[in-house]
């Protein structure tokens, strides 16, 4: 799996990368989080406000901090 | 791909708004009718209460001042603190009802919509649109060069889209209620007014301009997709949700600006002498419109901090259009969000930005100085 945190480094992007990094641990799920902040980068995924979460490819949540039960339920769904 | 399904009908809140995560233990729960009846009773409770604390609070503050900590009737400290008593909590009650029901409305409004709406769109129709929009559409200064990457690559026209960048903070609800609860709805209402114009007229003049060419190559070179809109179907029950988290969110962040504005306000309220502004920011001032814009570019507030303030100015003699002149490049024009558009707009479009949006406010005040 491979999930995608967009955000330019402002405070809030930096608290979604480590709900999500909190919330894959707490899942233990295999995972590969990577931060973006190339705005190219991000116009190609198609997140028009940060912070943004892009799960295998399909944006999640955008323009807010997810809660780490919504990030659980996401991880949750892609293994099934 | 059944299993899948099968697990998405198990875990439908899979919207991409992303509501406040409290709103999570409630989805599973669907609201019946009793429920709806109960939510129904206790908002208008709710709303009563509100009015009543509200209708209290001059009255109040006035007993606080003079009788509990006993100030002198006519001091200049009584005078502060009673201004500051009163403004403090009325300003709070204001913001906290406006944002729960722009909260609400928002959650019908995501900037991929907008951007949806705006694609393809005519120049003036197109302008007034994005003006209109920026005001209901959850916008953050941080995502203004992905929103501006994602609306000109999906074919939104230049000025379009910078019209909506003009709109969204100018024109914003905390500043519309700060107006109204401070300086009356017509104040509120120009300010509404002059606003949305130079949003659009600003976005107008530079999509005539075809400064296409003084955006960073490496942006015309993508192209995105306007009808990737995300799905956001929420429940009554989240979109109410939607409301708190905004209260939450947005007066934990701005109740400690509009306090420090109200304590600077209370300052002026009570020491600065009657007409004292009349002099450096009245009607007789012809520079005092352009100072007031050139000085309001570099500093950098939020509308909670810098309208309480402006309502002392008023009250000393200052004149209205310097002062909204002043408020809307406050808000407006922000060095530090020039310095974020510089990753996408060449510094020459930059310049023209900041000159084109300078001047209509410039005209704002000018305006107004010669009509009220």
């Amino acid at each position: 799996m491979e999930i995608k945190v967009c955000g330019p480094g402002c405070a809030n992007c930096t608290k979604a990368e480590n709900i999500v990094r909190e919330a894959v641990a707490a899942a233990g799920v295999d995972a590969e989080i990577l931060k973006i902040s190339d705005f190219a980068e991000m116009a190609k995924l198609g997140v028009l406000s940060t912070p943004a979460i892009v799960i295998n490819g399909q944006i999640k949540c955008v323009g807010k901090v997810p809660a780490k039960n919504e990030v659980l339920a996401w991880l949750k769904e892609k293994n099934c | 791909m059944l299993d899948k399904e099968e697990a998405m009908k198990e875990i439908p809140p899979i919207s991409c708004s992303c509501p406040d995560g409290k709103s999570m233990e409630n989805k599973a729960v669907k609201p019946g009718a009793g429920q709806i009846f109960y939510t129904i009773i206790l908002m208008a409770a709710g709303v009563a209460l509100w009015f009543l604390i509200y209708r209290q609070l001059s009255s109040f503050s006035v007993f606080l001042t003079y009788s509990v900590l006993s100030l002198r009737q006519g001091s200049h400290l009584g005078a502060a603190v009673s201004f500051f008593l009163y403004d403090t909590p009325k300003v709070l009650m204001l913001l906290g009802l406006v944002i729960y029901v722009v909260g609400i409305i928002r959650t019908f409004f995501t900037p991929e919509r907008t951007r949806k709406i705006l694609a393809g769109k005519r120049e003036s129709v197109g302008n007034i649109l994005a003006a209109l929009l920026g005001i209901v559409t959850p916008f953050c200064s941080c995502s203004a060069v992905p929103l501006f990457i994602g609306f000109v690559t999906a074919g939104v026209p230049l000025g379009v889209t910078l019209s909506f960048l003009v709109a969204a903070p100018m024109v914003n609800e905390i500043a519309l209620v700060l107006l109204y609860g401070l300086l009356g709805w017509k104040v509120a209402a120009l300010y509404l007014f002059t606003g949305l114009m130079v949003a659009i007229v600003s976005g107008w003049i530079i999509g005539r301009l075809g400064m296409e060419r003084h955006i960073e190559e490496w942006v015309l070179e993508l192209r995105t997709n306007a009808d990737t809109v995300p799905d956001n179907k929420l429940t009554w029950n989240e979109r109410l949700n939607g409301g708190k988290a905004a209260v939450v969110d947005i007066v934990g962040r701005v109740w400690i600006y509009v306090i420090a504005g109200i304590a600077v306000g209370a300052g002026i309220h009570g020491y600065v002498p009657e007409g004292f502004m009349a002099t450096i920011m009245g009607k007789g001032a012809w520079w005092s419109v352009p100072a007031a814009v050139v000085i309001g570019i570099p500093m950098y507030s939020n509308a909670a901090g810098i309208v309480p303030v402006i309502h002392a100015l008023l009250e000393k003699g200052a004149a209205l259009g310097t002062v909204l002149a002043f408020m809307m490049s406050v808000i407006a024009l922000s060095l530090p969000e020039m310095v974020i558009l510089r990753k996408v707009l060449k510094p020459a479009m930059i310049g023209v930005f900041i000159a084109v949006v300078g001047s209509g406010i410039l005209l704002v005040g000018y305006l107004f100085n010669m009509v009220i």
